[in-house]
């Protein structure tokens, strides 16, 4: 049940997608209207608090963290892993459980819905958000720091990817768009670390020529090899390390975008 | 009109020194998944600098569609043995094309060909021609499996013995983890390994199939052991697994009996591949007289397994191979740039680790695993007219002379030097 499909794509929402929500608030007017004022630390979970993610608003700002919060917070807590999954897809409104101390900040938490709603207004952006170049490159930028971040949640609890993972080199994959957004993931005896921006040294790169490139791979559109032969996708160093990391892309699309 | 893709496109090709392949990859690209795919698609070396499509080739030498000429290190990655175009293998194939190709029956040189591995390779009572090396390895496998009535396969972790279900690896597009459900994968070079697998799985193991040493992509290759094959050998005498060897990528470079033979066992099941028929396509499973009833069983078939023209080619092959001191040859021209490119690099402060046999040789620079200096190194060699590749071992052929390494080391300083200045050591 820990790393069951349901638990991992859980961990994946509450990890790579959850956080995202401070990126958003950072820079879209209508989340910092939401957020104006609030102090608190909110976390959502699954009972246990494994996995879990604390949202912590200070002074208008809003950091996220994933893992048990140590200090205070409210909690919020779904049921099972398949009820936040279908929350997070837009399956479900169902509410998750409000710990008791959540009474103090009712008027706060009845607004998370709309905050919330702006990640999802990100994550899911319409025909006419992409024809901004503006909002294209936050898009863009925040898909990609989704997906580095998912690799961390599939490469440690993914069954599958088990003897992949075992056998993976140790290093530092750097994807970059040029003049776009950079992320980073080291992996590390099984554990993995992903980050926004450059690493120190990449042991291997891949480098999307645009942010069209950038935005096909994404969205699971580029033929790999094609785009790697016509010069839209660079790969340099480590190919051992990429070759991996290229298999979790693809088990991480099947968690996120299930058929 | 273009599109801003298609200009881009379009700009990269007028500055690159294969324009004209960039296009028919742009084509292709339109109506062939991956453009070009497998080991040789392009993401596997450097893009817009390696060729892409081949124009003719001679001897150890081949040129692109742009016109650029090599000598030919990858002799279409082990299949050239010796040289392109070699007078006594084409003959051989088009007196037999002359005749008759694929048929409804095979032709006499079945019997011929067959005849003449038995006699020639180590460990064969018989043969099993088939045309690539995967057919050659899964056939073994079910042989194996026939014969002892077992399900578990053993291989060792990173060894290649194809693209079927059985034997890629986890998580690639495709495969399911149940077709990996008898297969049990152990280190190289570990014999505690292999004894601990086969005491956990007693009397379940069908067979265990390894190459005769470790030739992984993008790192070091690594030689057996001492005491390695003669401790797998006991065991699996013991145990009663068949010991298959995947020999389809060093079969007939280090030796013409096999590498059972070069390494001093015998395998049960030995695959050959590549060498066998220097481009023209066959392979074989060949094996011993005991296990001859259980491979007669197992049902494997193609529907150009019988094509006689190959196997003329093979034929003809195999004895010049026999005849011609071959393997002395390649091994002796691949100690020459071997010992080459060392001494090229250190006139420039550099070192080069080169592991694996002299004819099968694998170079990287000795302070990185991660081959950015390989793949900048190997750029410039390409840009001057050698092909290695920094990714994947190398072959030697019959056809390379010591001109041919000679020039082969000039382009190997002029990179090395350009090494030196990008990144310093």
């Amino acid at each position: 049940m820990q790393n069951s499909t349901d638990m991992v794509r859980a961990r994946l929402h509450l990890g790579a997608v959850l956080p995202r929500i401070a990126e958003v608030a950072a820079r879209d007017k209508a989340a910092q209207d939401i957020i104006r004022g609030w102090n608190m630390v909110t976390q959502f979970q699954l009972p246990g608090g494994d996995p879990a993610t604390a949202l912590i608003f200070k002074d208008g700002k809003l950091t996220a963290q994933p893992g048990d919060y140590g200090g205070a917070k409210v909690t919020l807590t779904f049921p099972d892993a398949p009820t936040l999954n279908a929350v997070f897809q837009g399956k479900s409104k169902q509410q998750p459980r409000p710990s008791v101390n959540a009474v103090f900040h009712a008027s706060k938490l009845k607004k998370l819905d709309g905050l919330l709603a702006r990640l999802d207004y990100y994550l899911r952006p319409s025909a006419e958000m992409l024809k901004d170049p503006e909002q294209f490159a936050f898009v863009v930028e925040l898909t990609l720091t989704v997906l580095t971040c998912g690799l961390k949640y599939v490469g440690e609890n993914d069954r599958e990817a088990r003897p992949v993972v075992a056998h993976m080199p140790e290093g530092t994959l750097e994807i970059r768009v040029p003049g776009g957004p950079t992320t980073h993931i080291e992996h590390r005896a099984g554990k993995f670390n992903p980050a926004k921006g450059s690493a120190a040294r990449p042991n291997a790169i891949l480098e999307l020529r645009d942010m069209d490139t950038a935005w096909r791979m994404l969205q699971n559109k580029v033929d790999f090899f094609a785009a790697v032969g016509l010069g839209e996708v660079r790969l340099k160093g480590s190919i051992a390390l990429l070759d991996p990391i290229s298999l979790l892309m693809d088990r991480l699309d099947i968690y996120l975008n299930p058929k | 009109m273009k599109t801003a893709e298609q200009e881009k496109i379009t700009q990269a090709q007028e500055t690159c020194r294969i324009p004209k392949q960039l296009a028919l990859f742009e084509r292709a690209s339109k109506v062939i998944p991956g453009g070009i795919y497998g080991h040789i698609a392009p993401l596997m070396s450097i893009p817009g600098v390696f060729p892409y499509y081949t124009d003719r080739a001679k001897g150890c030498h081949y040129w692109d569609v742009d016109g650029n000429e090599y000598i030919d290190y990858m002799c279409a990655f082990g299949p050239m043995v010796l040289g392109y175009h070699h007078p006594k293998v084409d003959e051989a194939a088009m007196k037999q094309a002359a005749l008759a190709d694929c048929t409804n029956h095979p032709g006499p040189v079945m019997v011929e060909l067959a005849e003449y591995m038995v006699d020639m390779v180590s460990s064969a009572d018989w043969v099993l021609l088939v045309k690539n090396g995967n057919d050659a390895t899964s056939y073994a496998t079910k042989v194996a499996r026939a014969h002892t009535g077992r399900k578990k396969i053993v291989l060792c972790q990173g060894h290649y013995h194809g693209v079927a279900a059985w034997c890629t690896g986890p998580c690639h597009a495709g495969i399911v983890p149940e077709d990996h459900t008898n297969i049990i994968r152990i280190p190289w070079n570990d014999l505690d390994a292999f004894r601990k697998v086969v005491a956990e799985n007693k009397g379940q193991i069908a067979g265990f199939m390894a190459t005769p040493y470790h030739h992984p992509t993008f790192i070091d290759q690594v030689m057996p052991s001492e005491g390695y094959w003669k401790g797998i050998r006991e065991t699996c005498d013991k145990e009663g697994i068949v010991l298959m060897v995947d020999d389809v990528r060093s079969g007939f470079r280090l030796n013409q009996r096999g590498s059972d033979a070069h390494f001093g066992f015998k395998a049960d099941l030995i695959c050959f591949g590549k060498a066998m028929g220097n481009c023209y396509p066959i392979s074989a499973c060949a094996g011993r007289e005991e296990f001859r009833i259980a491979a007669s069983k197992v049902f494997h078939t193609g529907s150009y397994w019988f094509a006689a023209v190959a196997m003329a080619a093979s034929l003809a092959c195999l004895k010049e191979m026999r005849d011609g001191g071959v393997v002395e040859k390649m091994n002796r021209m691949g100690k020459m740039l071997g010992d080459g490119l060392k001494d090229a690099a250190r006139s420039h402060g550099l070192e080069v680790i080169i592991t694996g046999p002299p004819a099968i040789p694998y170079m990287r620079f000795a302070n990185e695993t991660d081959l950015f200096r390989m793949q900048f190194f190997c750029a410039e060699v390409v840009k001057r007219g050698s092909f290695l590749h920094p990714h994947h071992n190398w072959f030697m052929c019959a056809a390379h002379e010591e001109a041919d390494i000679r020039q082969t080391l000039g382009h190997a300083d002029d990179a090395f030097k350009a090494v030196k200045e990008k990144f310093g050591s």
